[in-house]
């Protein structure tokens, strides 16, 4: 357990010293950011020694960037740095106590066996090439090695919860920026039940300790989201809040397999807008192909065309993301909200079309999911309860108002979240022969990649809430500033 | 202080109401949402005794020294097309061998058809030797080569009086019954009178 306790406060506060060294001072967010940039320096850090053979040295090496991020920090920039350094550690510690003492664990299931199997053969040096199989792309790479920080031949058992508790705080950081200035006792109030039917949804206590990257992925969507969204309210994006976007994108690219799709959707705002340098959107859009190419020539390169060096393919789609800032391109750029939502539609429609005619499954499929996950039996075999109920039946109760630009982007998100994730999982059947929407229980993948986006689905909800005055009225306005 | 004299407000209360009541209730059918007092925190013994669908090669490798598996298929590499259309063996993870090790196996061959056999290496005479798998069952759930829709069923067998711990082993994969597969040690396999078709 001292092993556990050790490591893992190695990670969260060589992180969140290194997000505060950035200039991420919100300890909300820092926590968050933290684990997303711990996260990116140990992929590049395993990804350097296994290009060079000397993956051995992998850990020793990340160890000791996150012991000199915590000791810079702490003698460069003591300014309220103690803040998140107590949270995150406390959060830690709380974690360790509830794996290693109460032995809590998530549900056992067959994708967790996976990912289990790959961090152990990534902790015990295994050669990255055993993994060329289409199997373990679905692995992910980010979480993994996170789980292969344990000690020998075990996981870190205590980055599951702790990850859950970023994801908690990236929500509240989020729905706290874009509600900050409105009456508080709306805010509590909405804040509070949303909170209230979210936590007691079976599959987010599920998501807790179910050892699998969603969580990870959510937390870096919903921080990305969050700040595309602010830098689309305020027209502006400042230097720290792109180092946390790009660390978010990072991780949402390398966590999971539809991770690169749905990051690349959370940033559609941000590049589309005009204030902002195409030398930033450059750099955030070649983060996102670079760190999808970068898994790839670590391992599950079965993606890389037959014979074609692995920095080759970097080059070409590092080189095709970067073309997108070229002055040409700019009238599609600055419209990508829109035509990501209108062809992430077209393609969904198109495909299930297609795929209705080559399989007899088709159409059934779809509602398959959507119908028999949402039912009424067990309120919903996917394991949501009545949240997915509830948050449309809110969302429509916002809707009828004159909406803020921050809330018509998470409109936005969301839908594009939804058809995202219903097309990667046509993606993922395809690649196995079965291009359908699922199967029943909570177990299936399109289920669980809700956990990936609720968090945004709620934000979204909760400031339709908050920013709709017809409901609120006067009452509401009265107690600005409570 | 809010008032509710709006009908929106109430509506929120209500709903948020209504949906944590249903949900609470809800997780009296969806199961507890996570264990506790789990105390095995090494990988391989922790995947090893669940029932995981791809996990016959590390039950067998922590049970002897080193073992050898033939007669069996990785996804469903090897397989023409036309033997697409039906199962034609199960599925041992080439990556899951490689992960853990200990373990080498020879994708080359389909698994030996034994279904129409009624003496020799047969289901009832093999059942003796089945062994007990670390979830208290005899039989695992495993995928069909290739990954057609149906169920495939594995069975591990040997000789404990003839193959011991620690020693080394070699399982050849055979076909029982329908979709029923086994993994037999060779010398019970032999010892049942079956012959290999390449020995």
């Amino acid at each position: 357990m001292l092993n556990e306790i050790l490591v893992l406060a190695l990670l969260v506060l060589g992180g969140v010293s290194a997000s505060w060294m950035l200039g991420v001072r919100s300890t909300l967010l820092a926590i968050p950011t933290g684990l997303l940039l711990a996260t990116v320096a140990r992929i590049l850090i395993f990804s350097t020694c296994n290009l060079f053979g000397v993956r051995q040295f992998a850990t020793g090496i990340f160890y000791a960037a996150m012991a000199a991020a915590l000791v810079i920090a702490a003698l460069k920039v003591r300014n309220g740095l103690y803040r998140p350094l107590i949270a995150s550690f406390a959060a830690s510690l709380v974690a360790v106590f509830s794996t290693r003492v109460l032995g809590a664990a998530g549900t056992r299931h067959g994708d967790s066996y996976w990912i289990l199997s790959v961090s152990h053969l990534m902790q015990n040096n295994g050669d990255m090439l055993i993994l060329d199989g289409h199997t373990p792309l679905k692995r992910g790479f980010a979480y993994p090695l996170l789980l292969a920080l344990g000690p020998q031949d075990q996981t870190l058992s205590a980055v599951t919860p702790y990850i859950f508790v970023t994801l908690i705080c990236a929500i509240a950081w989020v729905a706290w920026e874009l509600v900050k200035n409105a009456p508080r006792n709306r805010v509590y109030f909405v804040g509070a039940a949303l909170a209230a039917i979210t936590v007691t949804a079976p599959v987010t206590l599920r998501s807790i300790f179910y050892i699998n990257g969603h969580t990870l992925l959510a937390t870096a969507l919903v921080v990305a989201a969050g700040i595309g969204v602010l830098a689309v309210r305020d027209r502006s994006l400042s230097n720290s809040h792109l180092v946390a976007l790009c660390a978010a994108v990072y991780v949402a690219t390398s966590t999971r397999a539809e991770g690169v799709a749905l990051a690349a959707i959370v940033i559609l705002p941000v590049i589309a807008l005009r204030a902002l340098s195409r030398t930033r959107v450059a750099i955030l859009l070649s983060t996102l192909t670079g760190a999808f190419a970068i898994w790839q020539a670590t391992y599950a390169s079965y993606l890389i065309p037959n014979g074609m060096p692995w920095f080759l393919f970097m080059a070409i789609l590092v080189g095709a993301s970067v073309a997108v800032v070229a002055p040409w391109f700019d009238w599609f750029r600055f419209r990508a909200v829109p035509i990501g939502l209108i062809g992430l539609a077209v393609i969904f429609v198109g495909a299930e079309i297609k795929w209705h005619s080559a399989f007899d499954r088709g159409h059934k499929a779809l509602f398959y999911n959507l119908v028999y996950n949402f039912d009424t039996h067990s309120l919903g075999s996917g394991g949501w309860g009545l949240l997915f109920v509830a948050l449309p039946v809110l969302l429509l109760l916002s809707a009828f108002s004159k909406k803020s630009v921050e809330f018509r982007s998470l409109l936005a998100l969301s839908a594009m979240l939804v058809l995202g994730s219903l097309i990667s999982k046509m993606l993922d059947g395809g690649q196995f022969g079965h291009p359908d929407l699922g199967r029943l229980g909570w177990s299936d993948s399109l289920n669980r990649m809700w956990i990936q986006s609720f968090g945004i689905f709620v934000i979204t909800v909760a400031i339709g809430l908050i920013q709709n005055e017809r409901i609120w009225g006067r009452t509401g306005a009265k107690n600005k500033g409570e | 202080m809010i008032r509710v004299k709006n009908l929106r407000i109430l509506t929120i209360a209500v709903v948020a109401a209504l949906v944590v009541w249903a949900n609470i209730g809800a997780m009296g059918d969806t199961g507890q949402p996570f264990a506790t007092g789990n105390t095995v925190f090494d990988v391989k013994k922790y995947v090893g005794d669940s029932d995981w669908i791809e996990n016959a090669p590390i039950v067998l490798g922590r049970n002897f020294k080193h073992v050898t598996l033939i007669n069996i298929k990785s996804d469903v590499k090897g397989v023409t097309e036309q033997q697409k259309s039906s199962v034609q063996g199960f599925s041992v993870q080439k990556e899951i061998v490689d992960i853990f090790g200990g373990v080498d196996a020879n994708y080359s061959e389909f698994p030996l058809d034994f279904r129409n056999t009624t003496t020799g290496l047969t289901l009832e005479n093999l059942k003796p030797y089945q062994f007990q798998l670390p979830w208290e069952k005899t039989e695992a759930e495993v995928h069909c080569v290739p990954a057609v829709a149906a169920d495939c069923t594995l069975a591990l067998f040997w000789n404990k009086a003839t193959v011991r711990r620690n020693q080394d082993a070699t399982f050849i994969g055979v076909r029982l019954r329908g979709n029923f597969f086994g993994l037999v040690e060779e010398h019970l396999f032999e010892q049942l009178g079956a012959v290999r078709p390449h020995a």
